[in-house]
């Protein structure tokens, strides 16, 4: 029969040199990283300065908070939605809806990509400008550029009427003052934020806070709150007359205070939120 | 890197052009062989004056019993016709006439001398009929003496009974028997189909061939089917089965680089991964279970799910894989290939087993073959319970099947009908942090109570199968005509959660219901897989010509509700469909050899699906106003698929094999809408390999022999799917390219050693749009899929005799190997080994065994997986970040094991016979 007498040694050659090229690169190449970052809340109050803040109105007051407290987290920082590639590619299907990519719905958390995470809560008072740093996590590294901070109801030991935010949402206390015709008006108030949010998950939502910044190891994602829009838009007139007006008020739900309260809480502009590489964070 | 690989890949494919190069212009060159002394050549009328010699050598008999003696006074001769398969053992037997010494007529008598004479004839081993040198199946005539009882114990001190045991011409035709599969294999034969070669047979002194040595009639067998790749495995299970395993699918990792893993428990198909592909549990390898396609299409829990419960693993006799689409018969859902069970049962008689190990596994077989019959003709039943491992993995299943094949070599048939049916719990995944933190709830904080613990109990399913498989084959002496008709009624129930509390959409304020996933299907398949294959003499050899048709339709329910976590009820449909699935395809198919060291298999395919869909989950409500909460939709797609192998014969027994081809795997139809092109899955394949295969000059012979094979491969997929636990099903992913090596070996020595071993290297990559078919590592890893996977498989029998009688003792050993998994994010699951063996002893109709799986009890992650979920309280917030999941793999199991193998048929006397005298 025929013979090819050269060629089992050079098909072998190739099998071998093959088997070495693959057994030479190293797993896994699935792109993405997972590093560990922390999470900090800053309040947005300077150092040194009130929590002043002038209501909206024809005849505006002058709030000065003493006293503001939140219920922080979860918080949930995404990827950008686009200039996706290796691994978010992969991801994508998977935690995003399988169709109609081009509508993402009513939610906008669909069709994203949560790179990292905040789920335990933290009572943090806005009117110490001390940063406090929450908790390390994991993240995946790479750009973000969007946060959701769920106003979630407190829980466990932060649900307590003795707790920092009164087992609300968030707890504030203050004085607003005005001349009004000659006549100085002072209503001392107080309030927790319990029921005004509707237990809906999407009504809870701070969404989309912008942030720009690359997740990388040892960053720092920064959340920063600012009570003083809380109480812009609250007409305290309507308290002028309250029986309590002659000492502190407890402003009970439901009320104009809490719903401007709520709105004003959801306002992108009582956040921010940045990234600080490890590098530059003192 | 990536460059050096591709262009390294590319040159061992532009290395097998050049050797197909060469190869053409040697073939010019080459000198026909003379013909053999002896040889006669016969003018074909279908090719005058092109008939070549033929070298052609009858069967052997080898030294064996002598024929038993006949009851009572009377003897008989028993003429037989003996199929005498390529391993030199009896396969069928047909009683051509029975011949009583005179007296009057007793059937009984007959009867009972036609069995004798049919039981020992299946008991002799042949050296069987070479045409060319290699192994083919042969029928020779054969008769059996049988002297009368009282005579042959009055001559039982001298007697040379096998002077006279059988006489006569012997007549070797070739006709190989498909085993229940229509791509079954005969050794390989260079006979033209239908040209009778006639040579002498060895005509030595050995009595017992004395009667083959008159004249022999070899031809090649019109349905032998050369190896399509080098990654084309036909293993015989053989003493492989001694191995511990668990069911049918388990035997894949017969061939090398399947990696099964199992998320559910025993009942539930586990998921495959091989050649680069996680191929789910069946969505990427086409099934077939006696010639009936198993996959099925738009399943809830998976497009193409593979349940293999209906194969009783006791009467699987063989298996052949072809990895890669390069068969044209290979049809729907062969991306990364085809398996095929073929049933059988070697050993005639009543065999029942019954088993108990650790978790209160109870295992029951029993499997029957009448003594009477060939191996394709048994009846089996197998019950399975137990509480499997940790909590929530309790599984009972059974099944039962039956087969019978009969007619003759010129129209033979078989009936299959089969029954199956299961339930079990599963634990299903855990989340890796929560484990690490000991906080998976209601388990205790023990590592190992965690480990295997489950988040929902509400988790498991059920599964239940019946039908008929059917097969007719027409042969003439160079041509096959085949049906197989299949029809299967089907059940299938998945209750899952992969998400825990995460994908409720309610905006009530009430907390997360829970994500259990409850999936029904239920369907009817019918089909037929017919084929027709000539062969013509031409340059010297058989070159061969095959048309086949394969039709399939399938009515199915599909259908998966979500289900709240508090009292298991279904608050919300995800999909509830019925898909009607139309299969037609054909293909031609040609099989030349065109040289000594070259030959050509190659062909066409075309596959055309039909689809008709009725949606059931529409609002009842929409943007314009009212509707109807149901929708249809239809659609259809063609796809044609050349494929091609080029073989060489590089020395003896050794093969270079290139082999390219185009495949595709229909829709899921839940990927599909009105009157759309049905996308497929479009596969180009490309493999070539090294095969070393050398056969043993003789059944049981105690001598080494063995295969070797290594090859290169890649495979692209033009819309892969990925599996999306959100949906607890499969997804379409995008272009993929795998690429790899893999290397087996297989040695025997006779009857008393058999090892198997494999190691396979694979890279997935999901390639970006735009890219070439030889971007090879272009794009991410596939996550999940193994790198490295090595296997081992080894058995011993080791025959004592004690006192006369013979224990049979044997080992078995299997080792599988499973390098690091790429993972999400840069990360890596851990590698992990498993070894499994067994002990066995067998004294006449007892045995006993011992099986111990996963010897070193070692804690592996059979699965993992890394997606969103939530398995926190409903009323938490739920994490939103993707975190690895596992399923746990089974500890350290045993299971005792007494069979009793009892043969009711008359025993054959081992007193010797002396022939009738001659009249």
């Amino acid at each position: 029969m025929g013979r090819l007498p050269n060629l089992p040694a050079m098909s072998l050659g190739a099998l071998a040199l093959t088997l070495v090229g693959f057994a030479s690169c190293g797993l896994p190449g699935t792109g993405g990283e997972i590093v560990e970052v922390e999470w900090r809340f800053r309040s947005m109050v300077p150092e040194g300065a009130t929590a002043h803040v002038t209501t909206v109105g024809e005849h505006p007051w002058e709030v000065e908070l003493t006293e503001a407290k939140l219920i922080v987290g979860p918080v949930y920082a995404f990827a950008p939605p686009v200039a996706r590639g290796g691994l978010a590619q992969f991801f994508g299907p998977l935690v995003g809806p399988s169709v109609a990519r081009a509508h993402a719905g009513d939610d906008n958390t669909d069709g994203v990509r949560v790179v990292s995470e905040l789920l335990d809560q933290v009572a943090v008072d806005l009117l110490d400008a001390r940063p406090r740093m929450l908790q390390p996590a994991i993240a995946e590294a790479g750009p973000i550029d969007a946060m959701n901070i769920l106003l979630d109801e407190a829980r466990f030991e932060l649900a307590d009427e003795d707790g920092p935010t009164r087992g609300g949402h968030a707890w504030v206390r203050g004085v607003a003052r005005r001349t009004l015709d000659g006549v100085p008006q002072e209503v001392r108030f107080a309030a927790a934020l319990r029921d005004t949010i509707p237990d809906d998950r999407i009504a809870r939502r701070v969404e989309s806070l912008p942030i720009e910044g690359v997740l990388s190891q040892g960053a720092t994602i920064e959340i920063g709150a600012d009570p003083r829009p809380w109480v812009r838009q609250v007409r305290f007139d309507d308290l002028v007359d309250h029986p309590d007006a002659a000492d502190e008020i407890l402003v009970q739900e439901p009320s104009q205070f809490h719903n401007a309260w709520y709105l004003g809480l959801r306002d992108p502009a009582s956040w921010t939120a940045r990234v600080v590489p490890a590098d530059l964070d003192p | 890197m990536k460059d050096w690989l591709t262009h390294t890949f590319a040159l061992l494919l532009v290395a097998a052009s050049a050797v197909a190069g060469s190869a053409e212009v040697r073939a010019q060159d080459e000198v026909p062989e003379a013909p053999a002394e002896g040889d006669e050549r016969e003018v074909s009328p279908d090719a005058p004056g092109e008939h070549p010699p033929v070298e052609a050598v009858p069967p052997q008999l080898l030294p064996g019993p002598a024929p038993p003696a006949a009851p009572g006074a009377r003897g008989a001769r028993v003429q037989l016709l003996l199929q005498v398969e390529v391993d030199g053992h009896v396969g069928e037997v047909e009683v051509r006439a029975v011949e009583l010494e005179p007296g009057p007529e007793d059937d009984a008598l007959r009867t009972t001398v036609t069995d004798i004479a049919r039981a020992y004839a299946e008991g002799l081993t042949f050296e069987p009929a070479r045409v060319r040198g290699e192994a083919v199946v042969a029928r020779v005539g054969f008769e059996v003496v049988l002297a009368p009882a009282a005579q042959a114990d009055s001559d039982a001190s001298g007697g040379d009974a096998t002077d006279e045991q059988s006489g006569g011409n012997t007549e070797a035709e070739g006709d190989t028997e498909t085993e229940g599969d229509t791509d079954s294999e005969g050794a390989e034969g260079d006979s033209a189909e239908g040209d009778t070669a006639e040579g002498e047979g060895t005509d030595d002194d050995t009595p017992n061939q004395r009667a083959f040595g008159a004249r022999g009639q070899a031809d090649a067998p019109v349905d032998e089917r050369p190896a399509v790749a080098a990654s084309d495995f036909d293993v015989d299970i053989g003493q492989l089965r001694q191995v511990p395993r668990t069911g049918a699918q388990s035997m894949l990792t017969l061939v090398p680089g399947v990696l099964l893993t199992q998320h559910a428990s025993e009942g539930h198909a586990l998921s495959m991964f091989l050649r680069g592909f996680d191929a789910a549990e069946g969505e990427d390898l086409e099934v077939l279970v006696d010639g009936m396609p198993i996959n099925e299409v738009s399943n809830a829990h998976g497009h193409g799910y593979v349940d293999t419960l209906l194969a009783i693993p006791q009467v699987v006799r063989s298996l052949r894989v072809v990895q890669g689409p390069f068969d044209p018969s290979q049809g729907d859902f062969a991306t990364a290939g085809t398996a095929s069970y073929r049933l059988g049962v070697e050993e005639p008689g009543l065999h029942l087993s019954l088993g108990y190990g650790r978790f209160d596994e109870l295992r029951f077989a029993g499997w029957w073959r009448p003594r009477s019959a060939s191996p394709g003709t048994f009846a089996a039943i197998t019950y399975n319970q137990g509480d499997g491992f940790g909590v929530n993995r309790s599984f009972r299943n059974g099944s039962a099947m039956g087969r019978y094949e009969g007619g003759d070599r010129r129209l033979h048939f078989s009936v299959m009908a089969f029954a199956a049916t299961g339930t079990w719990q599963t634990a299903g995944v855990l989340r890796a942090d929560d484990v690490a933190l000991r906080r998976v709830p209601g388990c205790g904080d023990g590592r190992d109570a965690q480990f295997f613990c489950t988040y929902d109990p509400n988790q498991g399913g059920s599964t239940s199968q019946g039908g008929v498989v059917s097969r007719v084959q027409h042969r003439r002496p160079n041509e096959l005509f085949e049906l197989t008709a299949f029809g299967r009624l089907r059940s299938l129930r998945v209750a899952e959660n992969f998400t825990g509390f995460a994908t409720d959409p309610r905006t009530d304020g009430g907390p997360q219901r829970g994500d259990n996933l409850d999936q029904r299907y239920d369907a009817t398949m019918l089909g037929l897989r017919g084929r027709y294959r000539v062969s013509r003499p031409w340059l010297g050899f058989a070159q061969r010509f095959e048309a086949g048709v394969q039709l399939r339709y399938d009515d199915a329910d599909t259908r998966a509700d979500r289900r709240r976590r508090a009292r298991s009820v279904p608050y919300r449909t995800e999909f509830d469909r019925r898909v009607r699935e139309t299969l037609v395809g054909a293909y031609l198919r040609t099989d030349l050899r065109l040289a000594d060291w070259f030959s050509f298999v190659g062909g066409v395919r075309l596959d055309f699906f039909g689809f008709n869909v009725d949606d059931f989950n529409f609002a009842e409500e929409d943007e314009v106003g009212e509707r109807l909460g149901r929708g249809s939709f239809s659609a259809s797609g063609v796809a044609a698929s050349p494929r091609g192998t080029l073989r060489f014969t590089l020395l003896d027994d050794f093969d270079l094999v290139v082999a390219a081809g185009l495949g595709a795997r229909s829709s899921d139809a839940a990927a599909l809408s009105e009157a759309e092109l049905a996308p497929f899955a479009r596969v180009t394949a490309l493999e070539t390999g090294l095969v070393y295969d050398r056969e043993p000059s003789r059944p049981g012979a105690r001598e080494w022999f063995g295969e070797a094979r290594a090859s290169a491969f890649t495979t692209r997929v033009s819309q892969d799917l990925v599996f999306d636990p959100t949906a607890g099903r499969n997804s379409v992913l995008g272009p993929s390219i795998r690429s790899g090596v893999l290397g087996q070996g297989r040695i025997r020595y006779g009857r008393y050693f058999d090892l198997l071993a494999s190691v396979t290297y694979t890279r997935s990559h999901l390639q970006p749009d735009g890219s070439n078919v030889l971007a090879l590592f272009d794009g991410p890893r596939l996550p999940f899929i193994p790198g490295w996977v090595a296997r081992l498989d080894a058995a011993g029998n080791v025959p004592v005799t004690i006192q006369r009688d013979v224990l049979k003792l044997s080992a078995a050993l299997g080792v599988q190997v499973v390098g690091q998994r790429p993972l999400p994010l840069g990360e890596v699951a851990d590698p992990f080994a498993l070894v499994d063996v067994a002990l066995g002893a067998r004294w006449r109709m007892v045995e006993v065994g011992a099986a111990l799986q996963n010897l070193f009890d070692a804690r592996y992650r059979s699965a993992e997986l890394n997606y969103v979920s939530n398995f926190r309280d409903p009323e938490l917030p739920p994490s939103m970040m993707a975190a690895r999941h596992y399923s746990a793999g089974a500890p350290r199991t045993f299971m005792l094991t007494l069979t009793l193998h009892l043969d009711f048929a008359p025993a054959p006397t081992t007193t010797p016979a002396t022939p009738l005298p001659a009249r």
